[in-house]
């Protein structure tokens, strides 16, 4: 399996609903990305990278291609499979945190760990504990995330995404809503996670200094590859 | 999920109402209907027993053939029917008699027509023993009624005499224990017996135990509400003090019918051992072989082999309406009391149906403000549920969820309605103690909260909660994570 790409993309067509968009979101895109490779989508609003990260996340299902994630067809698996997917080999990080606000900082970080079939829930606490303490955040785990700063609630969200260890983590803009100090510390945690434990790491953005830290840029124009 | 409940919980306290009605209401009605049936039907009409007759109307050309006598040869036919598990003959008497006594409790002595009627003790020991329990308590220490109900002419025969024939009719205690004869040393009868005289015109006879009756409870309540009201009459408090007390029987002599030949006529002693509603509502009842040996003694063997009724009691509930058919076929008809208490359990059935399908119209309605409600939540928490598929759960999961927290509704709800039953059935009860303390027999509680009651009231908010969550669980499930997550 480590020869095989982490992402497989080939002639990837994804199309809305009539009268939502003129044009296919994804138009014949096809990218490949390696075992422990940093790629940052960039691209103008509406060009299609968080489409691609959707699909590629299984988040969408109605797209026409090929997508591989680990060696292993998306449109194959049934829908427990691919949850399970998404559980335990891919993590999300979203421009918008998505936290939780009723639960606490380390019960949102946990949350994954609920939804595994694996019986994980006794462990969770201590690898949540651990995945806070990556970020920086241990001191905040009893708190509710809504008494935390816009980068302070990313790093939850990112100590979320890692909490099972992905292979793959999927990010959209995850500097989008942090100032540029913040989102400097942000990128620093992706680069020291794709370094120590080899993941995968995809980031949308249309931030030069995102794309700037990563191996390889991929640039989307209207559904389309344009370079990378 | 308990943080979501208590999250939304305005929103499920409002969505709950509608469950704790639905539920209560149902609990109630139902707990009402087992407390009618098992606290009051059935003890008036025992579900598994029947009372037949002999057909009044006779029907013709049908080539049935109607038996024109209810004896032992009937008997032995309905012994023979599938599903019958005991056949129980009763016999009325069929003379006149009078009985006077009762001064002790009643404070006069009272004199009346007698009627008595004989069924067999196996059929009432059970009750007997258990009513008698219910009003005085454990047995130990104290005296034992229920026990005597039995045919006692058949033990040891003593001979005996009294002073004068005229003795029999008197209330002397010590005079009606005559002398015993047998030996040289003259006592009286045993304690607790009397010398019970051959005829009225005879003043030797043997010693005997008094015969044992049983008193219906209707009779202390028409007592107490016609008779004693009326004639301004002390009232008797319950059913208790009427145990133990004696009155003396004459067969052969009538207040209003003519007498029988004055050589035929028996003085016998008696006292009440029981009550049961099986007894003879406006007589008195008394073990079968003394009612065949009178009837035998003043009308003959054709007479004392015919009985009255009979009571058919059945293996199972289901067997009765096979065993009515079957018994009409032998010339057999439900007695007026069987029918009173099949239309009883009919008319009770309807209402139990009528007030459970109120119950469940309520808790229909609420299921829809479920629907409703859980709708609105589901669409408020479209972001917390595309998280939840992002970071690993199934269409299922996220449907359980949803479920989940109907269920804790549907608990929650189905609890609550079962307390504000068990409060109103408390309720109920307090209102109803004072129009039912004039009732003998009647009871302190009128429900039962039986556990199938109980896991009705919860099942049916548990499933209504279940079903109104349905829809909106199934939406949840729709929930499109790329839409909702991408949308920030």
């Amino acid at each position: 399996m480590s020869g095989t790409p982490m992402v497989r993309v080939e002639h990837l067509v994804k199309r809305y609903p009539a009268g939502a968009l003129p044009r296919p979101a994804l138009d014949d895109v096809s990218v490949t990305v390696a075992r422990g490779e940093f790629v940052a989508i960039v691209g103008r609003s509406g060009s299609g990278k968080t489409t691609l990260l959707n699909a590629i996340g299984g988040l969408d299902r109605d797209c026409a291609g090929v997508l591989e994630v680990d060696g292993r067809a998306l449109a194959r698996m049934g829908d427990r499979e691919l949850a399970r997917m998404r559980n335990r080999g891919i993590g999300f990080v979203f421009q918008a945190f998505h936290l939780l606000p009723q639960l606490t900082v380390l019960e949102n970080v946990m949350l994954p760990a609920s939804f595994d079939d694996r019986g994980a829930l006794p462990t969770a606490r201590g690898r949540a504990g651990d995945a806070l303490a990556r970020v920086g955040l241990s001191d905040k785990a009893a708190v509710p995330p809504t008494r935390l700063s816009a980068g302070e609630k990313q790093r939850v969200a990112i100590a979320r995404a890692i909490l099972n260890r992905p292979a793959l983590l999927l990010c959209d803009e995850p500097t989008g809503n942090l100032d540029a100090e913040t989102g400097r510390n942000v990128i620093d945690i992706f680069l020291e996670l794709a370094a120590k434990d080899g993941t995968t790491l995809m980031i949308a953005t249309h931030e030069g200094r995102v794309a700037e830290a990563a191996g390889r840029r991929v640039v989307l124009a209207a559904g389309k590859v344009v370079e990378g | 999920m308990r943080r979501n409940v208590v999250r939304s919980r305005s929103h499920f306290v409002f969505a709950g109402i509608g469950l704790v009605v639905g539920s209560a209401t149902l609990a109630f009605f139902l707990a009402l209907s087992g407390g009618a049936r098992e606290k009051i039907l059935n003890r008036l009409y025992p579900v598994n027993q029947v009372e037949f007759q002999i057909e009044t109307v006779r029907l013709f050309g049908l080539g049935i053939e109607v038996p024109s006598r209810l004896d032992e040869a009937t008997l032995a036919a309905l012994r023979g029917l599938p599903g019958v598990a005991g056949v129980y003959p009763k016999q009325r008497t069929k003379f006149p008699a009078r009985l006077w006594g009762g001064r002790d409790v009643l404070g006069y002595e009272a004199r009346l027509e007698a009627f008595l009627d004989g069924i067999d003790p196996v059929l009432v020991r059970d009750e007997l023993r258990a009513a008698e329990r219910e009003v005085l308590g454990a047995e130990e220490g104290r005296t034992v009624y229920w026990s005597a109900f039995r045919d006692r002419e058949g033990e040891r025969r003593i001979a005996c005499e009294l002073s004068n024939a005229a003795a029999q009719t008197g209330d002397d205690a010590v005079a009606i224990r005559g002398t015993v004869t047998d030996g040289a040393d003259r006592k009286p009868c045993p304690e607790g017996t009397y010398c019970a005289a051959t005829n009225v015109l005879s003043a030797r006879g043997f010693c005997e135990a008094p015969v044992p009756a049983l008193v219906s409870p209707f009779l202390l309540e028409v007592y107490n509400s016609v008779a004693a009201t009326a004639m301004g009459l002390r009232k008797l408090s319950g059913l208790e003090v009427m145990l133990g007390v004696q009155f003396a029987v004459l067969f052969g002599e009538s207040y209003f019918a003519p007498d029988e030949r004055v050589d035929r006529r028996v003085v016998k002693r008696a006292r009440i051992v029981g009550f049961s509603n099986k007894a003879m509502e406006f007589g008195v009842t008394v073990p079968l072989p003394y009612v065949e040996r009178a009837n035998l003694a003043l009308r003959g063997r054709e007479e004392a082999s015919e009985y009255t009724s009979v009571i058919v009691e059945t293996h199972r509930n289901e067997d009765v309406p096979a065993i009515v058919d079957d018994a009409r076929v032998l010339g057999l008809t439900l007695s007026p009391r069987s029918e009173e208490g099949r239309k009883a359990a009919n008319v009770l059935l309807v209402l139990t149906i009528v007030f459970a399908m109120v119950s469940v119209v309520i808790l229909g309605i609420s299921a829809i403000n479920i629907t409703h409600t859980f709708l609105m939540l589901v669409t408020e928490r479209r972001a917390e549920i595309a998280v939840w598929r992002a970071v690993g759960a199934t269409l299922l999961d996220v449907r359980l969820l949803v479920l989940g927290e109907a269920l804790v509704l549907g608990l929650a709800g189905g609890a609550s309605g079962l307390a504000v039953a068990y409060g109103l059935s408390r309720a109920a009860n307090a209102a109803a103690s004072g129009v039912l303390a004039h009732v003998p027999g009647s009871p302190s509680d009128l429900f039962v909260f039986s556990l199938p009651v109980i896991a009705a009231g919860v099942a049916c908010a548990v499933l209504f909660a279940v079903v109104g969550a349905w829809v909106p669980a199934s939406r949840a499930a729709r929930t499109d994570p790329a839409t909702v997550l991408s949308q920030g």
